[in-house]
């Protein structure tokens, strides 16, 4: 209670700080993509007559910038798009909307030198450590059966690793999977994984961009430990109707958009089903052939103005994926996320957004068809309503707060029955419902020409309520009692103070220094003991016997430009220290357990690297490398004997090229390569036999690796002919281009001719090769 | 789970591949490992002694002969078990005394390893329940067996259920079969052999053993490091000090047997 109240006299502060500066005045308005009317989130403005004077906007394309009364030259510029310079004579608040095009051809030489002043975003900003992918930047580069996918390029980029082939996770700086928010127009994925992990559920067509948050997050985010992963979908076309799409060997897609009321509103489909399933049908093999395997999306959007001040957003997405075996059993997840939202000018200042939020995760396991079936059922579902602010008290401070309350329902799980020939008709696990919210604060600031910072403030609480049973356990994880809570009681709460910094000090203007430090609360534990991942892990909330896992993370970089900006260089450090991180006790069962609390141990983790990078970002031939050194390591009292052992994901050494090399206008040629430290697993040291049993003799916990992890791929782009109303394109990929068999698990078994104990390696991929077609109407 | 994504796998790649590889696994130095039942319902003690061989190696593993093997009884009188060579150490006719904590002590080489077990009493098998099945998703058409028990009241009780048939059909009965009262407290209730089929004229064995929380726990993760798929296998909780693998179980046994009928 003392917390919150002091969060509340810290954003008074903010505000009463703001009137002291009040003689200026206010433009403000928003910044949009010429061609279709997007809205361009992180576009600045820049005052040309005043040194290190500018704006930018935020993800709704909203700009504001105080002024002391004048004329000013305003400089309008964003990563992609031709600046453009407007005059004004500020002597009231005023509002200025514009709209930006796509480069052409001839630049005048005074905006080339304009551009290349404020290509250093990257290194002036104070946010540190985010790295944002626009799709368009990425649609040529190889991807496995040639599937464009946001998510597996991020995994190319330093400090985030793919949790490996097969599987739908990332890990970024030592953290696990589950760490990871991941967003899509603000509404939690909780899966966000098609085909058993091969793809994600993110349809490059339509999103706008991709923000990967890995240290600094900003206090509006909060709820996973480790990272954010903000997912923003178009908002389609308002100036004219357009169709774009593609044939691929895994799947096709469709996007259709157009204004709804021409500048004022638009709306954006697009859908995408595999149809790998139809292959199958033509096969002889009736085992084959009865098989289903394919999965769907769809996103929507649309958004209307219903004045300069008011907007209103309704977004959704479905998804879903199924997968049956000869009529004898189906298995099929799916996520089904809605926002709507309310944007509102209230002044030339102050921004607010409001939205309602709603997510939910299901699977289901089917054996058996018709009356004859049993199956288990599974979700969890969010509702959150969120009230943001953007207040832009100067030219030096924005700051931003609001708060967001979610209500959870878990259903760990509920076996059907369609016969009572099994015993049961039903039975299920309790629900369990929860109440997670935060409350934030944060402002950045320019202190002179040098300095920026970023500081912000988040609480946040979690509220287990009933009803529900709470259950006690002893040291080795026997229940000894069990409490009874009704309907709405509070069975367990926990909270946490959250703070979030971020500074760069800017020694050139190519050459700057960062320092971010944050602490993560994460609220909900996702339980898999499994080798690989699978839609079937369980997720339990923080109770009384889960404490919340907490992260805290400093984090140093040197950022450096050279020849223009044509290249930037970063070197990142970081030190990251987790609290009741979990795992299991042995021969822990977590899938349909009442008490799987009680299999659970908790310990810390530690994570620490140093990450290079160098990038090109302009002319033909674009692209990165990246080297990352680090370690990730736990300690768990109950288990190794208490001694530090390498999680999984502790890869020592991690590289990655990505190259883009634009020939001419008919051709571009990609290329991706990564190697990486094979990751630690679990082997026998030695074996021993138990009622004629072999059993493997086990000493320490991870203290092997798998074979090293490296591929290349390569891609090839044909552009045909662009024509007025038309253009297409033709892709060439090649996955793993040199056949090398990585290892995708490795298990023991007896030789059954010689009796032999043997290691036997499972490849998924070897090469792949893949086409797709791509088209667009305009 | 595992079965289903490597079939997810299979359908998805057409391709994916298997092959047999060198992997370097460590050298540990050889662990000590004792397996020892009391078989009460047989009056007979029988230890197996042996080390831990090298994880590629052919060779059966090294026998311990030298040590000296001691059996306690709840009244706290010990008794030597033979060294009958070969690392088996043995003892008939020793009579069981139920709801007792029995002590199993190894000497070897100067370290004096221990472990207990409570003798719990024997649960009778009440009945061989069986009932014909049709052909369903479950499994083909036959007949499926069931123990009938009444489970004692006020008191945890965890079981062992073994079965041997004459028909040799059902790969399933080498499996560990290993159930507890956690949901049936002072029921009479029937456990089905769901998985196993069986035709007009089989005959089948049952023998159902009635262990001790300990030994339930160690079975229990046996199977799951023998299942292969957990990320961090570790070896099962065993009663045994001074870091001896393996187990010291005493229980008792009632066996029952049927000859299936139209």
């Amino acid at each position: 209670m003392i917390k919150s109240k002091a969060l509340f006299l810290l954003v008074c502060i903010g505000w009463l700080s703001s009137f002291s500066i009040a003689q200026n005045v206010t433009v403000s308005g928003s910044i949009t993509d010429a061609t279709n009317g997007e809205d361009i989130f992180g576009a600045s403005v820049i005052v040309k007559e005043l040194e290190n004077t500018g704006a930018t906007t935020n993800v709704y394309g909203f700009y504001s910038l105080s002024l002391p009364k004048g004329s000013y030259t305003l400089i309008y510029r964003a990563q992609g798009y031709d600046p453009i310079a407007k005059a004004v004579d500020l002597d009231s608040n005023l509002t200025l909307n514009i709209q930006l095009n796509v480069p052409s051809d001839v630049q005048d030489l005074e905006e080339v030198e304009i551009q290349a002043k404020r290509d250093n975003d990257n290194v002036t900003g104070a946010q540190m450590n985010v790295t944002t992918l626009d799709p368009k930047d990425i649609e040529t580069l190889p991807v496995l059966f040639g599937e464009k996918d946001v998510m597996k390029t991020l995994q190319l980029t330093p400090g985030v690793k793919g949790a490996g082939e097969g599987n739908a996770g990332f890990y970024v700086r030592g953290g696990g999977t589950d760490q990871n928010l991941i967003l899509l127009d603000e509404s939690t994925v909780y899966n966000a994984s098609h085909l058993l992990g091969f793809f994600s559920v993110f349809n490059s067509d339509a999103i706008k961009d991709v923000s990967l948050y890995k240290a600094g997050i900003p206090a509006k985010y909060g709820g996973r430990a480790s990272s954010v992963m903000d997912v923003v979908m178009r908002d389609g076309n308002n100036k004219k109707f357009q169709a774009s799409g593609g044939l691929g060997l895994i799947s096709s897609r469709l996007t259709l958009e157009a204004p709804i009321v021409k500048e004022k509103g638009s709306f954006i489909v697009s859908g995408r089903r595999s149809y790998l399933d139809l292959f199958l049908k033509l096969s002889n093999d009736p085992q084959i052939n009865s098989t289903s395997l394919f999965f769907y999306d769809l996103n929507a959007k649309a958004n209307y103005k219903i004045n300069d001040k008011n907007r209103v957003f309704i977004s959704g997405y479905f998804g879903k994926d199924v997968f049956a075996f000869s009529d004898e059993f189906g298995f099929d997840w799916g996520n089904t996320t809605g926002t709507v939202r309310w944007n509102h000018i209230v002044n030339d200042k102050l921004f607010s957004n409001t939205s309602l939020v709603f997510s939910n995760f299901n699977y289901q396991f089917t054996i058996g068809q018709g009356d004859e079936s049993f199956g288990v059922v599974s979700s969890i579902q969010d509702y959150n309503l969120k009230q943001d602010f953007s207040y832009f008290i100067n030219k030096n401070n924005t700051m931003m707060f609001g708060l967001n309350a979610m209500h959870h329902t878990f259903s760990p799980g509920r076996l059907e029955a369609s016969t009572d020939d099994f015993g049961f008709n039903e039975i299920e696990l309790d629900p369990r419902k929860a109440l997670e919210f935060g409350l934030y604060v944060q402002n950045e600031q320019k202190i002179g020409n040098r300095w920026s910072l970023m500081y912000g403030l988040r609480y946040s609480g979690f509220n287990l309520i009933g009803s529900g049973t709470a259950y006690e356990f002893d040291e080795i994880g026997d229940l000894v009692q069990q409490t009874e809570y009704n309907n709405g009681e509070s069975m367990a709460y926990h909270q946490g103070l959250e703070p979030r910094f971020s500074a760069s000090f800017i020694l050139t203007e190519v050459n700057s220094i960062k320092l971010g430090f944050n602490r993560n609360y994460q609220y909900i534990h996702q339980l898999s003991n499994a080798t690989t991942s699978a839609p079937t892990d369980v997720y339990v909330p923080s109770s009384n016997n889960v404490k919340p896992q907490i992260a805290d993370q400093i984090a140093v970089g040197y950022y450096h430009n050279f020849r223009k900006n044509m290249f930037q260089t970063s070197v990142e450090t970081y030190y990251k220290a987790m609290q009741n991180q979990i795992d299991y006790r042995p021969g822990a069962s977590l899938i349909f357990n009442e008490l799987v609390e009680g299999e659970l141990v908790y310990g810390d983790g530690q994570a620490y690297g140093v990450e290079f990078q160098l990038k090109k970002v302009k002319g033909k031939f674009t692209g990165w490398l990246s080297y990352t050194l680090s370690r990730s390591l736990r300690q768990f009292d109950d288990i190794n004997n208490g001694e530090k052992f390498s999680a999984r994901q502790d890869r020592i050494h991690d590289i990655s090229v990505v190259m883009m090399y634009k020939v001419n206008d008919k051709l571009a040629l990609s290329g991706s390569f990564v190697y990486y430290t094979g990751d630690a697993v679990t082997f026998p040291y030695a074996k021993y036999e138990i009622e004629g049993y072999t059993v493997g003799y086990y000493e320490e916990r991870n203290s092997y690796r798998m074979p090293n992890y490296h591929r290349l791929d390569l891609g090839l782009t044909w552009y045909f002919k662009e024509r007025p109303k038309f253009d297409h394109n033709l892709n060439f990929s090649v996955y793993n281009v040199y056949n090398r068999e990585n290892a995708y698990a490795i298990t023991f078994r007896e030789n059954e001719d010689t009796g032999a104990t043997e290691a036997v390696q499972t490849t998924l991929f070897k090469i792949v090769p893949a086409i797709t077609y791509n088209f667009k109407f305009k | 789970m595992k079965r289903l994504i490597a079939l997810g796998s299979l359908v998805l790649v057409f391709a994916s591949c298997q092959k047999v590889i060198d992997v370097n696994l460590n050298e540990a130095a050889p662990q000590v490992v004792i397996e020892s039942n009391y078989y009460a319902s047989g009056d007979s003690v029988v230890a197996k002694l042996s080390y831990t061989s090298n994880y590629f190696s052919n060779e059966d593993s090294e026998k311990i002969a030298n040590a000296s093997v001691t059996i306690t009884d709840p009244q706290g009188v010990p008794t030597v078990l033979n060294n009958a060579g070969n690392g088996r150490y043995d003892l008939f006719n020793y009579t069981p005394q139920y709801n007792g904590d029995y002590n199993l002590e190894v000497q070897l080489d100067g370290v004096t390893y221990s472990a207990n077990s409570f003798l719990n009493d024997v649960t009778p098998l009440d009945s061989l329940p069986y009932q014909f099945i049709p052909q369903s998703i479950f499994g083909d058409s036959g007949y499926v067996l069931s123990m009938s028990l009444t489970d004692p009241i006020d008191e945890a009780n965890y079981w062992r259920a073994i079965r041997v048939s004459s028909d040799t059909v059902n790969d399933n009965e080498d499996e560990i079969f290993l159930f507890d009262d956690e949901f049936v407290n002072g029921n009479v209730f029937q456990i089905p052999f769901f998985a196993d089929r069986y035709a007009v004229g089989d005959t089948i064995f049952v023998e159902l053993r009635s262990l001790d929380r300990v030994t339930y726990d160690y079975y229990t993760e046996l199977i799951s490091v023998l299942g292969g798929n957990s990320a961090a296998p570790t070896n099962p909780t065993t009663n045994w000090n001074n870091n001896a693998l393996g187990y010291f179980a005493a229980w008792g046994r009632d066996t029952l047997s049927v000859v299936i009928e139209e």
